[in-house]
């Protein structure tokens, strides 16, 4: 994520690169976006998760059901406010208000509240609807609409399309939200040692690959992109905005494989992971704060605005994350301390 | 030793995905016509030849005066031919193929992708930008073309202004004048904002080809002969109320044989501040690719078909 934002400020391949149909002049900048192809993905899987674990944690403490959606379903719709004011705004550096988008952090708070009411669903029950919205969802995109009309625009965008108004339509991401929860399930109560979370998580991954693969292959559904040959860049890039039915599954894999590795590397080398420890524990805030940071000094002050390329980008990681890991402890005791409603959802 | 491995593997790993995905050389070579070239990997690998003109001859198709520096002038345009060279060797699947034209500032000015289907014998493909003064301003600009998203071939050109005279300067003048107040009413405008509903017309003419002197449609109606070299060529004059400056569009043309089946659909993303203007593509009719029967031109713009023509294609009488 924060490599993509520092590319989006810092690269001078976003002069003309269109992330609805990206073009490519070097393998470095591939890696650069195919890194971050990983984050949306990632995220809604990771949320997902959170979502069942918070559930299972507080039903355990014998809260009641309605008790939980009503929590889920207010942070959810901070999310969708949250994206509408200060992430919409941020990544202009504040120079103009601009309520009328949304973007991944409204497509998690959406997710978050469609998923409160099914969490006390079987696992096997959620898996079949993920399957299904993923399924039928590229059949979806056959629907005309208006581009012109404010509210079919609206409505299509925020379920189904990608375009100008949101890139992240809800029904996709919703489908891999499930099916982190789905994951949950076996991260934590079905696998109990890192052993078994390892392996099952690997296993899922490769699984999942080998289908994405076989769906690619076959070049018919589930393809939007064409490829020129099995392994090439072009076979990889499939379409994101809104995304494919191979990207949805290739991604799932990728992120769970990730997830099984973390689990693994952390067990090897404990400290590796303790800045990640850090800035995850206030992720949402680590967000809002990075594209604010890099929106005022980069885009409206005009530091290094997509001057450079692969190496400027990563010397801006480097520096903002310099930055931002001192930030999210601060916030991080902050938090834990507050009782102010804002900072507490973040 | 087990984090050495991992680190390694971590290595390995990220070569093999990034790296070895490419199908193309990093560094690239130089031709005689100053065309950047990145060449294949493998041996039977496409690469593409760019060649800039004003001009293109209508008889053989091929770029008449070529150059790689032209002077702005209304109504003026600079075609790029991009030749694919090796192109049997990959004629067996869809070729994705972009064009991007950027300007001085490295920005992207028009950027169209053309899918290439099987059955398409044609091995080079056409681009042209309006050159008009207002439009378009002095310095170096540079056509790339991506074959599935990989960059193959990049050629620069130079954008000169024609020699100023005392005219020229006034109506730089007088132009500027203009801008500036018609950037006033923009600005009245836009403290009281109207929400209009966009109308885009279309109004599609097939013919044969188009006229090099007159650049008028020679040949125009819905019956046409398949024959060697022959081709049909879509006019398309759109209008649009309402239209933004640099407003990028982004049109289908939908090219469906007899069966019903859609046979070639090329993606066109148009920039400009025009309210009327043009936009053509053809498809060739030799025997070998098309077969007689009825056909249907369909032109999509939001996923909505904004025009559509059927014509009839018929073997020649002996």
């Amino acid at each position: 994520m924060l490599v993509d934002h520092c590319s989006y400020y810092l690269n001078s391949i976003w002069k003309y690169l269109d992330p609805f149909d990206p073009l490519f002049a070097s393998w470095g900048q591939v890696a650069l976006r195919y890194v971050s192809y990983l984050c949306a993905p990632g995220f809604l899987i990771i949320n997902g998760a959170m979502v069942w674990w918070s559930y299972y944690r507080q039903k355990s403490k014998g809260i009641d059901d309605w008790t939980i959606r009503r929590k889920l379903i207010q942070r959810g719709l901070f999310l969708v406010i949250l994206q509408m004011t200060w992430v919409n705004s941020s990544w202009s550096g504040f120079n103009s208000f601009q309520p009328w988008h949304l973007g991944i952090i409204a497509c998690i708070g959406i997710s978050m509240i469609l998923q409160s009411f099914i969490l006390n669903f079987r696992w096997e029950l959620q898996l079949l609807l993920a399957s299904l919205i993923l399924i039928i969802h590229p059949l979806l995109l056959n629907i005309p609409y208006d581009t012109n009309d404010i509210w079919s625009t609206a409505l299509m965008q925020t379920f189904i399309d990608a375009g100008k108004f949101n890139k992240y339509p809800v029904l996709p991401w919703y489908a891999l939200a499930l099916l982190g929860s789905v994951m949950a399930h076996g991260w934590f109560k079905v696998w109990n040692s890192d052993r078994k979370r390892i392996l099952w998580s690997i296993g899922i991954g490769i699984s999942t690959l080998v289908i994405a693969t076989v769906i690619r292959v076959a070049r018919g559904y589930g393809n939007i992109f064409p490829f020129s040959d099995f392994g090439s860049y072009s076979f990889f890039f499939d379409q994101k905005y809104p995304p494919s039915l191979y990207f949805s599954l290739w991604f799932f894999g990728c992120s769970v494989i990730v997830i099984g590795i973390f689990i693994a590397v952390n067990k090897l080398l404990p400290r590796l992971f303790l800045v990640f420890d850090i800035t995850g524990k206030v992720a949402l805030f680590f967000y809002c704060i990075h594209i604010a940071i890099l929106g005022v000094f980069s885009k409206r002050i005009g530091l290094f605005y997509r001057e450079g390329d692969v190496a400027a980008t990563l010397i801006g990681v480097v520096i903002m994350m310099i930055i931002m890991v001192p930030l999210s402890q601060w916030f991080y005791k902050v938090k834990s301390k507050s009782k102010n409603f804002i900072i507490k959802m973040m | 030793m087990k984090r050495r491995i991992l680190l390694l593997f971590s290595i390995i790993l990220t070569w093999v995905l990034f790296y070895n995905c490419s199908d193309r050389f990093e560094t690239p070579t130089i031709e005689k016509d100053s065309t950047i070239v990145y060449p294949p990997k493998s041996e039977n690998g496409i690469y593409a030849k760019i060649t800039f003109s004003n001009k293109i001859s209508i008889k053989t198709g091929k770029p008449l005066k070529a150059g790689t520096i032209f002077k702005l002038k209304k109504k003026t345009k600079v075609h790029a031919t991009i030749e694919l060279m090796d192109y049997k060797s990959e004629s067996q699947k869809e070729l994705m193929l972009h064009i991007d034209w950027l300007n001085s500032n490295g920005n992207s000015l028009y950027k169209k992708r053309i899918d290439i289907s099987p059955s398409d014998s044609s091995s080079s493909v056409l681009s042209s930008i309006s050159i008009s003064p207002p439009k378009r301003k002095v310095g170096e600009y540079s056509l790339r073309v991506y074959l599935f998203r990989e960059l193959i071939a990049e050629k620069k050109f130079q954008l000169v202004e024609s020699i100023p005279d005392s005219q020229t300067v006034k109506k730089k003048y007088t132009s500027k004048k203009k801008i500036k107040s018609e950037k006033k009413v923009e600005v009245q405008k836009s403290t009281k904002p109207k929400v209009k509903k966009e109308i885009i017309e279309a109004n599609i003419i097939l013919c044969r080809k188009v006229s090099k002197k007159t650049g008028k449609p020679i040949g125009e109606g819905t019956i046409f002969t398949i024959k060697e070299n022959n081709n049909v060529k879509a006019i398309v004059s759109f209008k649009k109320k309402n239209i933004k400056t640099d407003e990028q569009m982004k049109f289908y043309f939908n090219w469906i044989g007899p069966d019903g089946k859609l046979f070639y659909k090329k993606r066109i993303i148009y920039t400009t501040s025009n309210p009327s203007f043009t936009i053509s593509n053809s498809i060739s009719i030799t025997p070998e690719k098309r077969q007689p029967g009825t056909y249907t031109l369909q032109v999509v713009f939001h996923k909505k078909i904004i025009a559509e023509q059927k014509f009839e294609l018929l073997i020649p009488t002996k």
